[in-house]
């Protein structure tokens, strides 16, 4: 029974997870386990007496010999660490415990002991410190970090009121953590902002997951500056919810968001201002595409035409034109754009109630940097009352050339009356020589025939003058066409034959060979040539060598007339002002002679001049245009 | 043969710078069987003028350059005697008189009936003819005249102041039969058949 009791303990104490030894009194190892053996890899013998020391690791043996000592000396037993070298070489850290079997007398009998390999306990327990450690720093620099950032860190209870404000926040408010949490931080609150604040605030609270707010923050120096509020909900594995949040200066970021803002509304101002500007001027303002397409046109213009903007969009907008203007109108856009040269038109556009009305329109292109057209803009100016002013002075202008021509007439009535008699007398002869001829008893049949022929040549030239007369008399509309100046000058010159003679004045008409075909009106252009005679005329006193000379110079593009005398000149200092009406150095002119000269000569786009000649006398000169197959009516 | 031609056919001188005029004034003067030649100024009738040319002048009073009445005056201021017809446009009074002072034969204005015209150019182509008629029996009274001796004209004077010839043969210290000589010798010398006739052909000395 003992010895199966024997047996079976050893069995026991060689199974054991652990490693069992026991020792003599004096502290010599006599046993080891069959785990421990294997555990070192040594046999007993290696190891029996005090060869166990030769398991420690030589830093541990003085102190793993002194503890030994010790506790065989004082029988305090205790629990001693030291490392131990495995079979495989490697020290292990293991736990030492011993135990005396002490006799009555309470003497030690023997030692016991096992020994512990507590390597991987202690390896677990070595990472957890330098988790813990490392946890500890990262607290510490997340609460540098938290402290440290540039923005107010909070967070809050679900009720709202602050539990952590960071040291920005502190720093800021110049104010300890106990002015701030809980509700304190609504008294740095600017007063005007809290509602709005709050109810946002307890919004968010209860039905979002974030909150974002503005409002302004009373600093330590007492002002206040905008923050943007920006909070998150964070509930944790324990349902606990807590906010989290930072507020951000962004006081220069809401100064230049208000002045970004009050200059937007300067802008949306001075826009509607200036919508209000093109839709309220008194004229009508619209862009056009590259091509020429309407893409806008203003209030007044819709207003005006009574047209939908549907209508006259794209080139729907030559339907207002007057019919008589569209094609016109059309070559000069379509001219424009492909030119890029915008330039000043007229043209008549339908109102409404279905008048027309004469407009200017002006238009620019807005060019890119490569020059080419982005846009063209407009205007369309009502210039009827314009036109119609011009027109009545025209008509005027038209009526006083009219009586000032009448005027010269009637000067010239005598003139003209003789001038009229010389070929009635001759009819009147001729007629009478022609009857003679053809008398009983003394017909001479070729007599009376060469008499009858001056009769109707007679008639014939009597005609042409009456005719030449009737052309500078009347009051037709000025008609601008080819003109055969030659003839001009001839009729004039033919009615002014009687008067010049009269004077005793020679008149020298030095013209160009082949035809002189200028581009106006010949009774406006008579009546320019018969003032500039006249005026010559007059001016030229009774003498023998009296002389005008008409000369007429072709040019490219336009001729020069000139008329010179040899009479009383201009003073220099007046030769800029006889143009001018009413001014006159004759007792019984007028002084409108030159200036409607003047007028005729720059309707027909032409210049007039005075100059003295080197001789004595004037010369007045004026330019035409030349007719062209290529004049085209303007 | 070349007195015919001047003095048979009286020319008809027109001076107008009107051309239709001129033809036409021309051609009415050839219907009646005058001649005419016509001129565009009083220069160049000047030109081609030959004073001993019969007829008359039809001058348009407007000319270029000298004007007809300032010719005409011209004319009346020289010894050249020429009967005139001025015809203008239209003639005013005081135009009409200076014309007729300076012997004009008639003023007439444009347009003239040409009956008026023909018969102004006829009395001035008569009152032609009689100048030169007067002209012509001025010269033989002048020369015949010049035959008288002195004692002829002594006589002659004597006669036409009305004397008898007892008177004279008593004013000249001659014997009446001595006048009656000399008396007839200068009676048949100037031509005269009476004393009467006498009287009118010393008008012309």
């Amino acid at each position: 029974m003992d010895l199966q009791k024997q047996g079976n303990a050893d069995a026991i104490i060689d199974l054991i997870p652990a490693m069992a030894w026991s020792a003599t009194s004096e502290g010599m190892l006599d046993f080891a386990n069959q785990h421990f053996l294997e555990f070192i890899g040594l046999p007993l013998a290696a190891i029996a007496g005090e060869n166990f020391y030769r398991l420690f690791h030589p830093d541990d043996v003085a102190r793993l010999a002194s503890e030994w000592h010790d506790i065989m000396a004082t029988k305090n037993v205790r629990e001693v660490d030291g490392r131990i070298r495995r079979a495989d070489g490697r020290f292990r850290r293991c736990s030492l415990r011993q135990k005396p079997n002490l006799d009555i007398e309470g003497n030690v009998v023997k030692w016991y002991g096992v020994v512990l390999d507590i390597e991987d306990r202690k390896k677990a327990e070595d990472e957890l410190e330098q988790t813990k450690s490392a946890l500890a720093a990262s607290e510490e620099n997340l609460r540098l970090i938290i402290d440290s950032l540039p923005v107010l860190v909070w967070s809050a209870r679900p009720d709202g009121s602050a539990d952590f404000v960071n040291q920005s926040w502190l720093d800021y408010a110049g104010l300890p953590a106990d002015q701030i949490l809980e509700w304190g931080f609504l008294n740095l609150y600017h007063p005007d902002d809290i509602p709005e604040m709050v109810e946002i605030w307890k919004r968010d609270l209860e039905h979002s997951d974030f909150t974002q707010l503005k409002g302004r923050i009373r600093g330590a120096d007492g002002r206040y500056r905008w923050f943007y509020f920006s909070g998150r909900k964070l509930t944790d594995a324990n349902g606990l919810v807590r906010w989290f949040g930072v507020n951000i200066d962004i006081e220069n970021l809401q100064y230049a968001e208000n002045a970004l803002r009050e200059s937007e509304a300067a802008l949306r101002e001075s826009e509607r201002k200036l919508n209000l500007i093109i839709n309220t001027i008194p004229a009508m303002a619209w862009s056009c595409t590259p091509d020429g397409q309407l893409e806008y046109w203003n209030q007044n213009l819709i207003d005006f035409v009574g047209l939908p903007f549907e209508e006259i969009v794209g080139y729907g907008f030559y339907r207002m034109f007057h019919p008589d203007d569209v094609d016109r109108m059309r070559m000069t856009w379509e001219d424009i754009i492909a030119t890029r040269q915008g330039r000043p038109v007229d043209a008549r556009i339908r109102r409404a109630d279905g008048e027309y009305r004469w407009f200017n329109l002006q238009q620019n292109p807005l060019l890119d940097a490569d020059g080419d057209v982005v846009r063209w803009y407009g205007v369309v100016v009502d210039i009827e009352d314009r036109k119609r002013a011009e027109e009545s002075l025209r008509q005027s202008q038209s009526n006083l050339a009219q009586v000032t021509r009448m005027t010269t007439i009637g000067e010239l009535a005598v003139s003209i009356a003789h001038e009229i008699n010389q070929p009635l007398f001759a009819i009147v002869t001729n007629a009478g020589t022609c009857l003679r001829w053809l008398q009983d008893g003394l017909v001479d049949l070729k007599q009376a025939r060469l008499a009858a022929e001056r009769v109707v040549h007679d008639g014939h030239r009597a005609g042409e003058i009456v005719a030449s007369i009737r052309a500078m008399a009347q009051r037709s509309p000025v008609r601008m066409e080819r003109t055969d100046f030659k003839r001009t000058l001839r009729d004039v010159l033919f009615l002014l034959r009687e008067e010049l003679q009269s004077r005793g004045l020679q008149v020298v008409a030095d013209l160009p060979p082949e035809p002189v075909e200028v581009f106006g009106d010949r009774t406006q252009l008579q009546q320019v040539l018969l003032n500039l005679i006249m005026n010559s005329a007059e001016a030229t006193p009774d003498a023998a060598e009296a002389l005008i000379r008409i000369a007429c110079t072709l040019r490219e593009g336009e001729v020069e007339v000139s008329v010179s005398d040899t009479g009383v000149g201009i003073p220099a200092e007046q030769l800029d002002r006889v143009f001018e009406a009413f001014y006159t150095t004759k007792s019984d002119g007028i002084g409108m002679g030159l200036s409607i000269c003047r007028s005729i000569v720059e309707a027909h786009g032409g210049r007039i001049r005075a100059t003295a000649n080197l001789l004595g006398g004037a010369s007045l000169s004026f330019t035409l245009s030349r007719y062209e197959d290529t004049t085209v009516d303007r | 043969m070349i007195d015919d031609r001047k003095n048979k056919r009286p020319t008809v001188i027109v001076i107008d710078d009107d051309r239709s005029v001129r033809d036409a004034l021309k051609g009415l003067f050839e219907s009646v069987g005058l001649s005419a030649e016509t001129h565009g100024s009083v220069r160049e009738f000047i030109a081609a003028d030959d004073p001993e040319k019969a007829g008359c002048i039809v001058l348009d009073i407007r000319l270029p350059g000298q004007s007809g009445l300032e010719f005409q005056e011209e004319l009346a201021r020289s010894s050249v005697r020429r009967s005139i017809v001025l015809i203008s446009a239209h003639v005013d009074v005081p135009m009409a008189v200076r014309a007729m002072k300076a012997g004009a034969i008639d003023v007439l204005s444009k347009p003239v009936r040409e009956q008026d015209l023909l018969e102004a150019v006829n009395r001035a182509i008569a009152e032609d003819a009689a100048r030169r008629e007067e002209s012509t029996a001025r010269a033989a009274t002048t020369s015949r005249y010049q035959t008288l001796t002195p004692r002829e004209r002594q006589i002659m004077t004597l006669v036409i102041a009305g004397k008898l010839n007892k008177q004279i043969a008593a004013e000249l210290q001659l014997a009446e039969p001595t006048v009656k000589l000399h008396r007839g010798h200068m009676m048949q010398k100037m031509k005269a058949t009476s004393v009467a006739h006498l009287v009118r052909i010393a008008d012309r000395l």
